[in-house]
């Protein structure tokens, strides 16, 4: 379970930071290919668009499990410690419960352009859509995955304060 | 549906869910209780939300200001400026003040600007002789500078939300940024000489000039990116891109402070930053879309013309509704929900969507240094051992001015629209 866990941590850590380089890669790739050889790559802003979309849900499941989503928390602070641990398993329900509807219909809106055969709308790449939409159904089960994580942590743990890290 | 979006963003919000799941969850809710579209539409918008080369640059605008906090820039640049300002009384401080402004010309984040100054130079204020809550207080206004002076993650995401030019914005955040800065400088030179703070020092030449050998390379980097935007170079994107390439290329070969694993560290941790970011817009584009469907932008356009407000009463109006929001919300949120709600009411009367930017800009600024979530406050107290109680009175006259800069940029929008076309 322990190493699972930490496979999974390596896993978003390495991918989304390697996805912000290959964004970056690119963007300056073809701004030297512009300037320098006036080369110009049809495909290199729709997928650096791309890898920011998948840079951002592995991120969010990386944020999931060290609690750094942005939140209000002056009304929770004033609860007493027990209140507090059942409000965050509250909350991790009411997220997970968002992310699973997202999982079921992610799969659909994938299905249904595969079905159609949708390809990019703006580039000659001959990858159709769906392969890069796969990241709605992929991210959110990452991050369902930490949600889980996180509320049988709050269940076993009286202590509701997860390990912070920056 | 309009009364069952406000209740229940309210609830989620403050038992504490986060902020781009709540903004979800209620998107969610509403679907299935008002069938107003369908589910396969908001998986679409977790897609489509963030499919944009405009929300490209704040990735790269993170790690370009993560880069340049673990590069060490920061000391580089307020050695030179205090090389400058040390024959007038309070020069430290004053200095200090101007290099958060150049540090805000290199990044596009607040807490960033505090916490890599804060970190250096609130240590070298404490050895001149000035009281921790004023350094403190100075360092947490200071940092603000970072979301106003251009380049600024603030101003992009605007860009996206409202539909307007991010390149306008950041030709629009010129002069405001200025203005807070001379400010922010004259309460600085106030409280020095009234409280004999900060003796004067005599000018070397030789330092200052070695001074500015080594802050070199990296006050090139505001010029690469500044000029390379206003000069119709780069767009805003790429220039962001670039601005992280050059720092880089300096944080490893010139100033030689960080390495490879270092590097791998700041990518993995710029990613989660933008994340934790683009996440609430994404969420926000579609809300804002339920909101629109439940007529709560067009219902404000009605009440403002129904109140027959003039637009000098309803920039006033807005303005003390967004601090008051200030202390529950943060930045971003304000930005990504609250600004779309209120945008059809300034076109309709006839505000400039740029000039209505700026002054949300400022607000945000101002929340971020006001209890009680200022995060400002927080990060100077956290990196100085400062309690935050004493950051809080330190901000107090920073507080002040920058409301008095508030109800110049409302009301004189020419400060913001002079270099805009």
């Amino acid at each position: 379970m322990a190493a699972a866990r930490r496979v999974l941590n390596r896993i978003e850590d390495a991918l989304s930071g390697a996805l912000l380089f290959l964004g970056l890669a690119i963007v300056f790739l073809e701004i030297v290919g512009r300037s320098l050889f006036s080369a110009s790559f049809i495909w290199s802003e729709e997928v650096s668009r791309y890898t920011l979309i998948w840079l951002t849900y592995f991120g969010v499941a990386a944020a999931v499990r060290s609690d750094s989503h942005i939140k209000v928390t002056i009304f929770v602070e004033l609860l007493p410690n027990a209140a507090k641990r059942w409000l965050t398993i509250a909350s991790c329900l009411v997220c997970l419960t968002y992310s699973l509807f997202v999982i079921w219909y992610g799969v659909r809106l994938v299905q249904d352009n595969r079905s159609f055969g949708l390809m990019s709308a703006d580039s000659d790449i001959p990858i159709p859509i769906w392969v890069f939409q796969m990241i709605v159904p992929l991210g959110y089960i990452f991050i369902s995955l930490r949600l889980v994580e996180r509320i049988v942590q709050g269940w076993k743990d009286p202590d509701p304060s997860p390990v912070r890290e920056r | 549906m309009a009364v069952f979006l406000i209740i229940s963003l309210f609830v989620l919000l403050a038992f504490g869910v986060p902020v781009a799941f709540a903004l979800g969850a209620v998107g969610l809710a509403t679907i299935l209780l008002f069938d107003v579209t369908s589910l396969t539409q908001l998986a679409q918008s977790q897609f489509s939300g963030l499919d944009s080369f405009v929300l490209l640059a704040i990735p790269f605008f993170i790690l370009a200001g993560n880069i340049m906090v673990e590069a060490r820039m920061a000391p580089q640049l307020f050695d030179l400026m205090r090389a400058v300002t040390r024959p007038i009384r309070g020069g430290d401080a004053v200095g200090a003040t101007l290099s958060a402004a150049l540090f805000g010309a290199m990044t596009g984040s607040s807490v960033a600007s505090a916490a890599a100054l804060g970190r250096i130079v609130i240590p070298e204020l404490d050895r001149a002789g000035y009281p921790r809550s004023f350094s403190g207080g100075l360092l947490a206004a200071g940092g603000t500078l970072g979301i106003m002076i251009p380049p600024s993650i603030v101003f992009v995401i605007y860009g996206a939300m409202a539909q307007v030019s991010v390149t306008d914005m950041f030709k629009a955040g010129i002069l405001p940024g200025l203005l807070v800065t001379l400010f922010l400088i004259g309460v600085t030179l106030v409280l020095a000489s009234r409280n004999r703070w900060g003796e004067r020092g005599p000018f070397f030449l030789g330092v200052a000039l070695r001074a500015l050998a080594r802050a070199g390379p990296a006050l090139l980097m505001p010029t690469i990116v500044l000029g390379g935007i206003y000069g119709g170079i780069f767009t805003p994107t790429e220039a962001a891109a670039v601005s992280a390439i050059y720092g880089l290329f300096i944080a490893a070969f010139v100033y030689r402070s960080v390495g490879p694993r270092g590097l791998a560290e700041i990518f993995v941790r710029s990613a989660k930053m933008t994340a934790s970011i683009l996440f609430i817009v994404a969420q926000a584009l579609f809300i804002g879309l339920l909101a629109t469907l439940a007529g709560i932008p067009s219902g404000i356009v009605e009440a403002v013309s129904a109140l027959d407000l003039q637009p000098w009463m309803f920039l006033l109006v807005v303005n003390l509704a967004l601090l008051v929001l200030g202390c529950f919300l943060d930045g971003v949120t304000i930005l990504t929900v609250v600004a779309p709600l209120l945008l059809p009411a300034v076109l309709a009367l006839g505000i400039d969507p740029i000039h209505f930017g700026i002054i949300l800009t400022l607000n945000i600024e101002i929340a971020a240094i006001t209890p009680p979530i200022g995060m400002n406050l927080f990060v100077i107290s956290g990196i100085s051992d400062t309690r935050p109680e004493q950051v809080i009175r330190g901000v107090v006259p920073f507080v002040g001015v920058m409301l008095l800069a508030l109800a110049v940029v409302t009301y004189m929008p020419w400060i913001s629209l002079a270099f805009v076309n």
